[in-house]
Parts: structure tokens; C-alpha cells; sequence
């Protein structure tokens, strides 16, 4: 079937000159009746605003990456939840009895010799032969401190232990070799964050967070900014640099147009301690107000302008709560400043929109 | 609903969601913009549509094409947020669109406000237009779809296409005079 013309057709233009609604007028007039004939200045005025109408941004590589993540975290939870919850208490029931049973065996085996078990516990994981799973990373066994100690044994730098008591008493009463009971020591895997000192832990924070900010800022590749980021803030979630740390996942997030992921992170962040604490929260309020949140927004500007911070910062604070103000119908306060905008800053960079919003305020000259 | 014959799928019996996501996200995406317009986030609105096919896709019984299935289903998330974004205006304001782009760290504030201006205007009149008529309106006008597509996306007949877009043109004209006029269309 033939389609029927459009009102603005990108296509039809060319042919048909200087007016592309010419062809169109025609045909809507015989469709629509006496409300919209031939000629009529709605049809053109309709015609050229759908000819500006803005083309849709396609998702970027990275977005489409994300939402897949997604789907996929969506289609692993809707295997689990089809398995059932009966399925599920089988299993639970089955893996405990596995574990008690293992428990139990591993109770009966009579201990080795603590010469023996000494220097093979300090090579690999406490796992005896029927044993259940224990999650430690490597076992030491160390004197009680009544006794001197026998042999040196490898332990990592410094790590943080646990010292539990090996076994049981029971275990203990069962020692025949006349050397006196040990413990087992628990010990955090080496590779953890836990296992540095501060200092060595401040040290790899700084560097993880300065490949972060390498790759935003010097290669330009906020997607793998954003990786290293999380990276950090899954080894450090309590690190001495988690602020800096979110200042630039804001950055990433921002270069990447995800303003909303950026916003929910600068609304739920203190930036406390950083230099440019300021500058982050006028661009929470330009978020805030670009998603329609002009109060916030104008609390962000405000809190901002009254801290009397650096030019370029307090340029988009007064911008921003102008616009703020006269989006809210405070024409004075909008009017005050604009003016205010225009005087301090002759020429900034909003300017032209400053004069633009000025001559449109009402009341103002140009717009009566 | 219309008495057209359904359109019978190639959907397979068993499907690969990662395929049919990689297809038809670019689509979607486009679809979300120009349904909801310049406020709406396309790519929550891709990720729910995507969430909710995968949910529904056992359902889905072929008694239409898929991308007919999924324009319905990204129907109503763009329904849902364009109704929650009514709701933020109310609490927070007007014309959130107006400062879209505030952020960005273009050269030009202005040119930007003033690309957005039309996409703003058009979408404000949509907004006051039915959306049984509004949608066709935006695939015919806008996104320059042919009638029969139209019709297939919509499952209706083509000839109640043409009458809808029809009664559509004559409501956004409305809504253009009486934006002009100063009224909320």
C-alpha cells in the first residue's frame, strides 16, 4: 500500500522545492476538512517544528555492555529460582549431613604426630582426608607458650590470625607423643587486603587508584577507569581514599552520558575532605537540576556561592541558580542573578544565555 | 482489536536472549526515545524492556512477531516512566527538559538548550495528545515508518492506521495552536 504523505517528509523535500509541506497541504486539507486547509500557517509551523525533531542518540558500546551484564545476572537468579525451593532444601539437607558426617570421621582419625603434621600444615591448607571444607588458607602449629618453641615455622608477613584451639580437648588428651598440645592458627589469605600494613595498604590503594585516573584522564578509556575503580572498591571498601575514589567514578560515569548512575552517586556521597568538593557539588546540582530537582539543585548552588569558591566553580553555581529560580517562577530572584552573573563574570561562558534568559524574563523589556 | 491475521513468527522453540537482545537493543532504545521523548532515560527503559522479555518470553506464544511483542512491552515501560516523570514534575517543577544538558560540558550551553527546544516543544503538544492516537503519530511523523508497518507494530488493520493518524494530526495541530496561544495544549 501507497503511504499517505507526512507532514514533514525529508524526502518529498527536494522535490518539491522551496516548500516542502506544498505537496502535503493539499492532501491533509482533503483529509482533515475546514479546520486545516490548504495554506494554513499551523500546517507549516507543524511541518517545520517535526522537521527539527532531534534524531535519538544510539546507546553506546558500553551501555549495551552493561544492560547484557544485567540480563545476564537476570537469567543466572531465574535458573536458581526454577530450581525450586524444595530442590534447594534437598540440597541444603544433603550438605549438611555431608558436613556433619565428614565432622564426625575426621573426630575419630587419631591425630598425627605434631612432627609430622607440623611442616606439611605450613605448605598447604588444613584438609584432612575426609574433612568437610574449612575455610582457612594455611595452618600453623605453634606451642603452647608454657613450652619453648621447637621449630621455626614459615608464617607470611605479618599476616592477622585467629588462634583457635586445635580440634578438641578430647583431641589433645589423645596426644602421646609427650610434647605438649598445639593449636591451630588460622590465617587470613596473604593476598588479602588484610595481610598488608597500613602503609603498604595506602601505598596499593594509590597505585590502583592512580591506574584508575591514568585511564580516565590520559587515555581517555572510562570503561576501563570504571573497571579499575570497582576493582578498588572491592579490595579497599573501607579505604583511606574511597572519596577520591568516587570523585572519579563520578568523572567516568559523567564522560560516559550515565548522568543518572553519576547523580545517585553524588547524592549519596559526602565529599568531605577533597579540594575540589565544591566543583562536585555544582555538578550535583546541575545533575539535580537537569533531572528537575530544582530545589535540591538550588540548595547545592546556594551552599556553593556562600562558600565563595573559585571563579570558574561560582561562574556555574550563579548560572545554575539563576536558572533554578526562573524555572520556579522567582523572576526576581533570577533577575538579581543574572545581573549578578553578568557583572561578575562579563566574559563567562553562559553569557549569551544569561542575555537570553534576561530578555525573557517577564517584565523585562523584550518580553512585554 | 483488529480481525487482521496474525503474523506468524519464526521465533524459535528455544531462544537465545543474548541474540535477540544484540538485535533489537538498538531498536528499542529508539523506540523509548521517540515514545517517550527527550526526557526519558533510553537505556533504563532497554534494560527494563529487556528484563521484562526475558521474564515473559516462555509466554510469549508467536501469535505475533517479536518485535511486535517487544514494542508492546516497551510501550509500557515508556508509559510507566513517562507517568513517574509527571510525577517528579509535580513535586519539583516544570519543564525539567528545559535544563537537560546543563551538565554537559559542551562549549555552548546555548546551542544546546536550543537543539533541545524543539524536541521539547513537540514532545510537550505529545504529551497532551491521547496516546491511542499519539503513538502512531510519533512512528508515521517522526520516526518515518510506513502505514503497514505500523499497523503490523500496533496489530491493528492499516485502514484504522490512516484513521488514527488522521484524528492524531488534527490533535497535534490543537496542541501546537494552543501552545502558540499560551495555553497548555
Amino acid at each position: 500500500m501507497n503511504d499517505k504523505p507526512r507532514l514533514y517528509d525529508p524526502g518529498r523535500e527536494a522535490s518539491a522545492g522551496a516548500d516542502p509541506t506544498a505537496p502535503l497541504r493539499q492532501r491533509l486539507s482533503e483529509l482533515s476538512g475546514p479546520a486545516l486547509e490548504a495554506g494554513d500557517p499551523m500546517l507549516r509551523k507543524a511541518a517545520t517544528l517535526l522537521q527539527k525533531a532531534p534524531q535519538p542518540r544510539p546507546l553506546s558500546a558500553a551501555a549495551l555492555d552493561r544492560i547484557g551484564g544485567q540480563l545476564a545476572t537476570a537469567k543466572t537468579a531465574g535458573f536458581l529460582s526454577r530450581l525450586g525451593t524444595p530442590t534447594v532444601g534437598v540440597v541444603a539437607v544433603v550438605a549438611t549431613a555431608v558436613t556433619w558426617t565428614a565432622l564426625v570421621l575426621s573426630q575419630r582419625t587419631p591425630p598425627a604426630p605434631l612432627e609430622e603434621v607440623a611442616p606439611k600444615a605450613v605448605q598447604e591448607p588444613l584438609t584432612p582426608p575426609q574433612a568437610a571444607p574449612v575455610p582457612v588458607a594455611k595452618v600453623v602449629v605453634e606451642p603452647l607458650p608454657i613450652s619453648p618453641v621447637p621449630a621455626p615455622v614459615e608464617s607470611p608477613p605479618k599476616p592477622q590470625v585467629t588462634v583457635v584451639p586445635h580440634r578438641n580437648t578430647a583431641v589433645a588428651s589423645r596426644n602421646t607423643t609427650g610434647k605438649p598440645p598445639a593449636v591451630a592458627v588460622l590465617v587470613k589469605p596473604e593476598s588479602g587486603p588484610a595481610a598488608v600494613s597500613a602503609e603498604s595498604q595506602l601505598a596499593a590503594e594509590s597505585r590502583l587508584l592512580g591506574v584508575a585516573l591514568h585511564q580516565l584522564r590520559q587515555e581517555h578509556d572510562a570503561v576501563a577507569s570504571l573497571r579499575s575503580l570497582d576493582s578498588y572498591s572491592t579490595q579497599f571498601p573501607q579505604g583511606a581514599l574511597t572519596e577520591e575514589a568516587q570523585a572519579a567514578r563520578v568523572d567516568a560515569l559523567l564522560s560516559l552520558s550515565r548522568r543518572t548512575e553519576a547523580l545517585k552517586l553524588l547524592d549519596t556521597t559526602q565529599f568531605v575532605r577533597l579540594g575540589r568538593a565544591g566543583e562536585l557539588a555544582v555538578t550535583r546540582g546541575e545533575l539535580r537540576a537537569a533531572a528537575g530537582r530544582y530545589r535540591d539543585a538550588q540548595a547545592d548552588f546556594a551552599a556553593v556561592l556562600r562558600g565563595a569558591p573559585a571563579t570558574q566553580v561560582a561562574e556555574r553555581a550563579l548560572y545554575g541558580q539563576a536558572m533554578c529560580r526562573a524555572y520556579q517562577h522567582d523572576t526576581t530572584g533570577a533577575r538579581a542573578d543574572l545581573q549578578d552573573y553578568l557583572s561578575r563574570f562579563p566574559a563567562g561562558r553562559f553569557v549569551p544565555s544569561v542575555k537570553k534568559a534576561l530578555a525573557s524574563l517577564p517584565g523585562s523589556a523584550s518580553s512585554k | 482489536m483488529s480481525a487482521q491475521p496474525k503474523i506468524a513468527t519464526a521465533m524459535p522453540a528455544t531462544y537465545d536472549m543474548d541474540a535477540l537482545y544484540r538485535e533489537h537493543a538498538q531498536t528499542v532504545a529508539r523506540w523509548a526515545a521517540r515514545l517517550g521523548g527527550p526526557n526519558i532515560d533510553a537505556e533504563e527503559v532497554v534494560q527494563d524492556v529487556f528484563l521484562t522479555a526475558h521474564r515473559l518470553l516462555p509466554t510469549f506464544r508467536g501469535e505475533a512477531k517479536f518485535t511486535t511483542w517487544l514494542f508492546r512491552i516497551t510501550q509500557n515501560q515508556v508509559r510507566h516512566k513517562v507517568r513517574k516523570l509527571k510525577w517528579q514534575r509535580l513535586l519539583y517543577g516544570s519543564s525539567p527538559e528545559t535544563l537537560e544538558g546543563l551538565a554537559t560540558k559542551d562549549p555552548s550551553p546555548v546551542q544546546d538548550l536550543e537543539r533541545r527546544e524543539a524536541g521539547a516543544t513537540i514532545y510537550r503538544i505529545l504529551d497532551g495528545m491521547s496516546e491511542k492516537y499519539r503513538t502512531p503519530f510519533i512512528l508515521f511523523e517522526i520516526e518515518k515508518l510506513s502505514g503497514e508497518e505500523i499497523a503490523t507494530m500496533l496489530d491493528q488493520k492499516v485502514a484504522t492506521i490512516w484513521v488514527w493518524l488522521h484524528r492524531a494530526r488534527a490533535q497535534f495541530l490543537d496542541g501546537l495552536k494552543k501552545l502558540e496561544e499560551g495555553s497548555t495544549p
